[in-house]
């Protein structure tokens, strides 16, 4: 796995149950602490290692890893060519080395919602980063009747965030269409 | 605060899960609930703070320290209530939210958060046992049609939001079931998906509609769709995938997670792999 997130740990988990010979996850940035301090992080969620139930189950875990190259034999994938990197994600000399792997799988994240079909049809506009541009009030797009929520509005984010999302939009079309509201927000 | 000292006598403890060496033969949920009795001393835990910070953790304002107090008292109907007043699939976050409420529990400056997420975990599992979640259908209809694109946690939230104020609701979902990355990305390890498909049986009580396997924008026209409805809600999801554009991408292998998640969710479910997005998928991964 390349990445060292929460959908790497559900690959791990699931390689597991494949009965994979070795599952290896790979993160570019360094590998976190053990505990935060809490009197600096408190309440804000802290930056620190966290083992999940998948890498209880049996993973290697490796951080600062860059990944130079997919290597293969007759089309087929047989490795990966990496480098270490510093916490700049600047190389570091001479630290070149390959990993076995029957399977690669990117684990690095979602860039944006797709825009082909609906978002390209239905007209509305994006923001920077390629979302659907709408503010956490109204919810509403650039298209009249047209709101948006959830992941497609806000980028890639937890379940909790996409319910909050979901029951604030649905609170703004109800005003929207009845001129008041009764639903919480 | 139910119990004044529950923080000054009782320990956190948690959830455990089944051995590793078991688990990993099957793809079921592996946690062990607390019995009723450990899961009202953990409530008694909470401090009932004057500024309650897991409020403002939790991103749909969970009003934890009351429902920790109904929970330690018995209260488990009313802690139901009040759960579900902020939030409308706590069995979900209940499983897989990775909790910042408890990162921001005061108790966690100088000793262990209150287990939140698993006391939030047994207040709706208990709920859904005593038969106390049932569908909440509109007292009066506006005559009001939305549409709602995406069957994922937002979509959901928001059709059965605008169900219970008595607009009618077509959800439409491009895959055969709804639930979103809930039902395709996460493993049922993690959350089985028998817990999205009574919220699915509830919401169709409550006057939602579900259309599977429509693909708006692509199978039925987003402008069709947009001028037969009042309002249309956008929620489909932030999918497009990080790649890595190395030399040998195109090897054999080399995969994105979610098409593998998605593959072996379907294995389990024992649904025919059918359409995820076209727009990216390479068409080298067989099912």
């Amino acid at each position: 796995m390349i990445g060292g997130g929460d959908t790497g740990s559900d690959c791990i988990g699931t390689s597991v149950r494949q009965r994979a010979l070795s599952v290896t996850q790979l993160e570019i940035m360094p590998r976190p602490p053990e505990k935060e301090n809490k009197l600096l992080t408190w309440p804000d969620w802290p930056l620190k290692l966290r083992t999940s139930s998948s890498h209880e189950e049996g993973a290697a875990r490796d951080f600062s890893v860059l990944t130079k190259e997919f290597v293969g034999e007759n089309g087929v994938v047989t490795g990966l060519r990496c480098v270490r990197v510093d916490g700049q994600m600047q190389e570091e000399p001479n630290s070149s080395f390959t990993i076995k792997a029957d399977l690669v799988l990117l684990a690095m994240g979602f860039v944006s919602p797709v825009r082909e079909g609906l978002l390209e049809t239905s007209g509305v506009n994006l923001d920077a980063r390629g979302n659907v541009a709408a503010d956490t009030r109204a919810y509403i797009s650039s298209r009249d009747k047209v709101f948006a929520c959830g992941d497609m509005r806000r980028g890639q984010s937890l379940v909790v965030w996409a319910i909050r999302e979901g029951r604030q939009c649905a609170a703004s079309v109800d005003a929207w269409l009845m001129g008041d509201t009764d639903l919480p927000r | 605060m139910g119990k004044v000292t529950g923080f000054l006598e009782i320990d956190r403890q948690d959830r455990k899960y089944k051995p590793a060496a078991d688990r990993i033969r099957h793809y079921d949920e592996f946690v062990i609930p607390l019995s009723e009795e450990a899961t009202r001393g953990q409530a008694s835990r909470c401090m009932d703070c004057g500024i309650p910070f897991c409020h403002n953790g939790c991103p749909v304002h969970n009003q934890i320290p009351d429902w920790n107090e109904l929970v330690y008292s018995g209260g488990w109907e009313d802690a139901l209530r009040n759960l579900h007043s902020t939030n409308n699939f706590p069995e979900f976050t209940g499983r897989i939210c990775p909790a910042p409420c408890e990162a921001s529990c005061t108790l966690n400056l100088q000793d262990q958060p209150v287990t939140i997420k698993s006391i939030e975990a047994a207040i709706i599992d208990r709920g859904f046992t005593e038969g106390w979640v049932v569908p909440l259908t509109p007292k009066h209809k506006t005559g009001k049609k939305t549409a709602v694109i995406g069957a994922g946690p937002a979509g959901l939230a928001a059709a059965q939001q605008l169900a219970r104020a008595g607009h009618d609701v077509h959800v439409y979902e491009k895959l055969a079931k709804a639930g979103g990355l809930l039902r395709y990305g996460i493993p049922d390890f993690k959350m089985e998906k028998h817990l999205i498909d009574r919220r699915v049986a509830q919401m169709t009580a409550e006057g939602v509609v579900f259309h599977y396997n429509v693909n708006v924008g692509v199978d039925l026209s987003a402008q069709d769709l947009i001028n037969g409805h009042d309002a249309v809600i956008l929620a489909g999801g932030a999918e497009k995938p990080r790649d890595l554009p190395l030399p040998g991408r195109e090897l054999d292998g080399v995969h994105y997670a979610m098409d593998f998640l998605t593959q072996q969710n379907c294995r389990v479910s024992g649904e025919p792999l059918g359409r995820t997005n076209p727009f990216w998928r390479p068409a080298k991964m067989s099912w």
